[in-house]
């Protein structure tokens, strides 16, 4: 365990003593905190952290300190709405309701077929809720289109995963953070994404002097601020960067041969994709100077241990799978995997979206299996005790597919749960005409942006006030106990999906009702039986034992009773054609492979390295738009700040989106500080104060996406372009093309008038009047002379967070 | 000439023209076009010469499967990305735009081929055996 003591962070409003505190998991990031939520009259009043759980001994970060906020908001839906014939919404029965989408769910089905209804779910919601939604859809429904948000968020760890092991599975976990030599955070702003990890990693830095940390970042994040070395590379060049590393291993002789010729297959082809990538060639792409590159290489090269995390940066690039796949190959060319304080720790996106990989609401069938392999189909039939010819197979479609298909008319029901896509999605206009056209079921405890396109909103209950476990980053289980009761008149997802499928009466083939369990713990019991033997086996754990162990890594089954740290410290790889949860994707075009192609590769137990080709970004400034855009999160706001926006802390710490400009950029176009400016795309534009200094490169402006109202035009997704990663079809939010237009008027000086007197109109500084005329003094304005006034200036200070706060 | 050629005749000239149209093409969705529809010619040049020896009689699936599986799936990932540098050379003119009726055009008709290709290897062969084979968005309405 890295932490040396405990600390527990505490956030209570309460008169008086709390009547009791409830065992729970954060349910913010996907580092997966324990914590303990206040009870008090029946009401959530507040969280502290819990100080025997391995992974935070008591810490929260502070998202996870004010979650509870929302539970309270006076704007909770009570009451589930229907769009009526003049558009409107208004409050309907939950029997109105439900038997609306069922009769809408039957009609579509019956017109269009099984693959005209989609289910779009989250990665907040818990994993009962993700293998209910998998049960209801593919044995249920027989729909093909299970997708969720986690598709922006944490696909391309999923399938990285598959191409290099066979199976999903983070290999390293945070244990082995706690002792490696040499952390590399590859496009992964831990500072602000997961706060509590960050404080982890620093405080052992601090004691030990270790890790040596490589930080991979177009922007001098916090993150970037605290590494030994910052390789700030151009936009989309990830993979760029990681061939010219990879190059300098293979030339410099740090293969570990004997590991790559036991464990791994594929080392010729990988070679000689990376042949050509010289130190020149990749900093020429990259724009990181070769020193720094030869210095990375040398570090990798030589370091006996090393653990690289991801997260967005690199999973909403271009060549998202590909440089994650481009990471495996370094740690298997190097053998540091299977080993304390070795191996990929490719991070999540959610606090749950790993569950959802691994329960099979998105991607493959649950507990890994491979929809293109009819014996793991025959396997779920056998087990949901259907027939496995009504079991849709072969390869998912992502939600951007699934937007082609709702344009094309094939999808027409759409079922939203616990996500908010009309701020998260990537050009969202496109996607709102899309839903308009469909029926469109939201299932949210709030009226989010994504309402304007519901036909039917269900009120569901928020963390504290129902049950479950989620699935953090390093696949440790947690349990959330229930702290109250949801308000009246709003229900669970696990609830809601219950009552739909008995209400469309969903079968097994005996006719027995499909679903057999009605609450989650039941839920848990048949999941465990649906993992045995497979990866994720967890057929050991109970929901008390994770409540007294404070959370297990899976598997943990006879074998691994207490969990798994670190998988692959056999070096045996779930790459058997029988056992891998896929057969792969060809790793350039994402084309799935047969079974046949795949036996062809003998894996074997062995893992796979892959040639890694690089291909620029799909869209690069031009003449028209000649910066990089990039976008991302604050340390203050969680997603679309359905919650954080409705904890008065957190939405005063940040409560505007700005545009990040790199300060000679901003003199260049005489911008000043704070002046609100329009940052255009080929899709759409947004007006947001400028924030200037030098966080971001040279021609390059970062959005934070938080801020998604319809009417407050500060929306990153009306800039993004909705491409996707060929293999993981995660959309590339990190990469568009802009341009910044000043939004000035004009101010003909008249008379006498003074610098100062001019500036006071307009509620300017003086300095900024110069700066935005590019003039050096006061006496340089003269009557009759035209000046360009900003429209508007906002001071935009996003306060530091200071996670080392109660210490001596 | 059996059930399936004039089909797959049709699949071969419009992959052709795929190619031939994206030659000077530079865009990187272009060079994943390129690249499955590489994939689909060689699938293409294994699958044609095996229908003049099937001509009067059902293909056998096992022959076929592979190759068939290759042009799929290819399709699968290259709609997709057609779609995509649609949109992209829309949002940033360039002399590719002018090609995007042609381009769209072949890929319908690609499509057209292919459900019509699942519509028949069902009838022949029934859908359980072509389950693991053909996406099931390719076949006619599934309740």
């Amino acid at each position: 365990m890295s932490w040396q003591d405990e600390r527990i962070d505490m956030n209570v409003y309460s008169q008086g003593e709390v009547d009791r505190w409830v065992y729970s998991t954060c349910n913010i990031c996907s580092v997966g905190c324990g914590c303990h939520v206040a009870v008090k009259d029946n009401q959530i009043v507040g969280i502290k952290g819990n100080g025997n759980h391995p992974i935070n001994r008591g810490r929260l970060g502070p998202k996870g300190e004010n979650q509870w906020y929302a539970n309270n908001s006076p704007d909770r839906l009570l009451t589930p709405l229907i769009r009526n014939h003049a558009g409107q919404l208004e409050p309907a029965s939950w029997e109105e309701a439900m038997a609306l989408i069922v009769t809408k769910a039957k009609a579509s089905i019956a017109k269009q077929g099984s693959n005209s209804i989609a289910i779009y779910s989250t990665g907040q919601a818990y994993l009962e809720d993700y293998y209910t939604i998998a049960k209801i859809g593919r044995a249920g429904l027989h729909t093909h289109l299970l997708d969720a948000n986690t598709r922006l968020c944490t696909a391309t760890t999923e399938f990285c995963l598959l191409q290099s092991f066979g199976a999903d599975g983070t290999p390293a976990s945070f244990d082995d953070v706690d002792v490696t030599d040499t952390l590399m955070l590859f496009g992964h702003n831990v500072a602000e994404t997961g706060t509590v990890l960050h404080e982890r990693i620093m405080q052992r830095k601090e004691r030990e002097g270790h890790p040596y940390i490589i930080v991979v970042d177009p922007r001098l994040t916090l993150t970037a601020r605290n590494a030994d070395l910052h390789l700030q590379l151009r936009p989309g060049t990830n993979v760029a960067l990681l061939n010219g590393l990879t190059h300098i291993l293979i030339r410099d002789g740090y293969v570990d041969q004997s590991f790559v010729d036991q464990y791994t297959i594929g080392y010729d082809q990988m070679a000689a994709a990376v042949q050509d990538w010289t130190p020149e060639r990749s900093s020429e792409v990259t724009g990181i100077p070769v020193d720094q590159l030869e210095e990375a290489g040398r570090v990798i090269g030589q370091t006996t241990s090393m653990v690289t995390t991801t997260l967005q940066g690199t999973f909403q690039s271009a060549d998202a799978t590909t440089a994650c796949v481009a990471i495996n190959n370094m740690h298997l060319l190097r053998g540091l995997i299977g080993k304390p304080g070795c191996g990929p720790l490719h991070m999540a996106g959610q606090p749950s979206s790993s569950a959802n990989r691994t329960a099979g609401g998105v991607g493959t069938y649950p507990a890994q299996r491979n929809p293109m392999n009819p014996q793991h189909i025959e396997e779920m039939a056998t087990l949901w005790n259907v027939e496995p010819d009504t079991l849709p197979t072969g390869p998912e479609k992502g939600i951007e597919e699934q937007i082609d298909m709702i344009e094309e008319g094939k999808v027409t029901f759409f079922w939203n749960i616990g996500t908010n896509p009309m701020v998260s999605l990537p050009n969202r206009r496109r996607a709102r005409k899309a839903l308009e056209k469909i029926f469109v079921v939201v299932q949210d405890p709030f009226l989010t942006e994504t309402a304007k396109v519901a036909d039917v909103i269900l009120p569901v209950a928020l963390w504290g006030e129902k049950e479950g476990t989620m699935e953090n980053a390093d696949r440790t289980i947690n349990i959330l106990r229930k702290a109250v009761e949801p308000p009246q008149g709003v229900k669970s997802d696990l609830q809601i999906l219950l009552d739909f499928a008995d209400r469309m009466e969903l079968k097994d083939k005996d006719g027995q009702p499909l679903i057999g369990y009605s609450t989650p713990e039941e839920c848990f019991e048949e999941w465990k039986t649906v993992s045995s033997g497979r990866p994720c086996d967890m057929t050991g754990m109970t929901y008390d034992k994770l409540e007294q162990s404070n959370g297990l890594r899976w598997p943990t089954n006879d074998q691994h009773p207490e969990g798994t740290p670190r998988l692959y410290s056999d070096y045996k790889f779930p790459t058997h054609a029988d056992y891998a949860q896929s057969y792969t994707k060809d790793q350039f075009s994402g084309r799935p492979l047969s079974h046949d192609e795949f036996v062809k590769k003998e894996a074997n137990g062995r893992a796979i390295l892959h040639p890694t080709r690089y291909l620029a970004p799909t869209e690069q400034p031009n003449q028209d738009y000649p910066m990089w855009l990039t976008t991302g999160r604050l340390v203050w706001h969680w997603h679309t700040r359905t919650k954080t926006a409705r904890a008065p802390h957190l939405q005063m710490a940040a409560p505007n989106g700005y545009v990040e400009i790199h300060e000679d950029d901003a003199a260049a176009m005489s911008i000043v500080q704070g002046e609100v400016v329009r940052i255009r795309s080929p899709r759409g534009w947004i007006e947001v104060p400028a924030r200037i200094g030098k966080a971001v490169q040279k021609g390059l402006v970062f959005v934070p996406f938080h801020y998604g109202s319809w009417e407050g035009n500060q929306a990153a997704n009306e800039l993004t372009a909705d491409f996707t990663d060929p293999l993981s079809k995660q959309p590339t939010f990190k990469q568009a093309a802009c341009r910044i237009e000043k939004l000035r008027k004009e101010h003909i000086v008249i008379g006498e008038e003074s610098a100062e007197y001019i500036a006071e109109q307009y509620n300017m500084t003086v300095e900024h009047l110069l700066q935005a005329n590019r003039l050096n003094t006061p006496y340089d304005i003269q009557m009759g002379q035209s000046l360009e006034v900003p429209i508007s200036v906002l001071n935009t200070p996003v306060p530091p967070y200071i996670p080392q706060r109660g210490r001596a | 000439m059996n059930f399936l050629t004039t089909h797959l005749e049709q699949i071969s000239h419009d992959v052709n023209q795929i190619l031939e149209k994206t030659e000077p093409m530079k865009h990187p969705l272009i060079e994943l076009i390129r690249y499955t529809t590489h994939e689909q010619r060689e699938a293409l040049d294994h699958l044609l010469p095996l229908q003049e020896s099937d001509q009067h009689s059902n293909p056998d699936l096992d022959k076929i499967r592979p190759y068939l599986a290759i042009i799929y799936q290819n399709n699968e990932v290259s709609e997709p990305t057609m779609r995509a540098w649609v949109r992209a050379v829309e949002w940033m003119p360039s002399f590719e735009t002018e090609y995007v009726e042609e381009i769209e055009s072949l890929y319908r008709s690609v499509r057209e081929q292919l459900n019509n290709i699942a519509d028949l290897m069902k009838q022949h062969y029934g859908e359980a055996a072509i389950k693991y084979l053909i996406p099931s968005f390719y076949l006619g309405v599934q309740v």
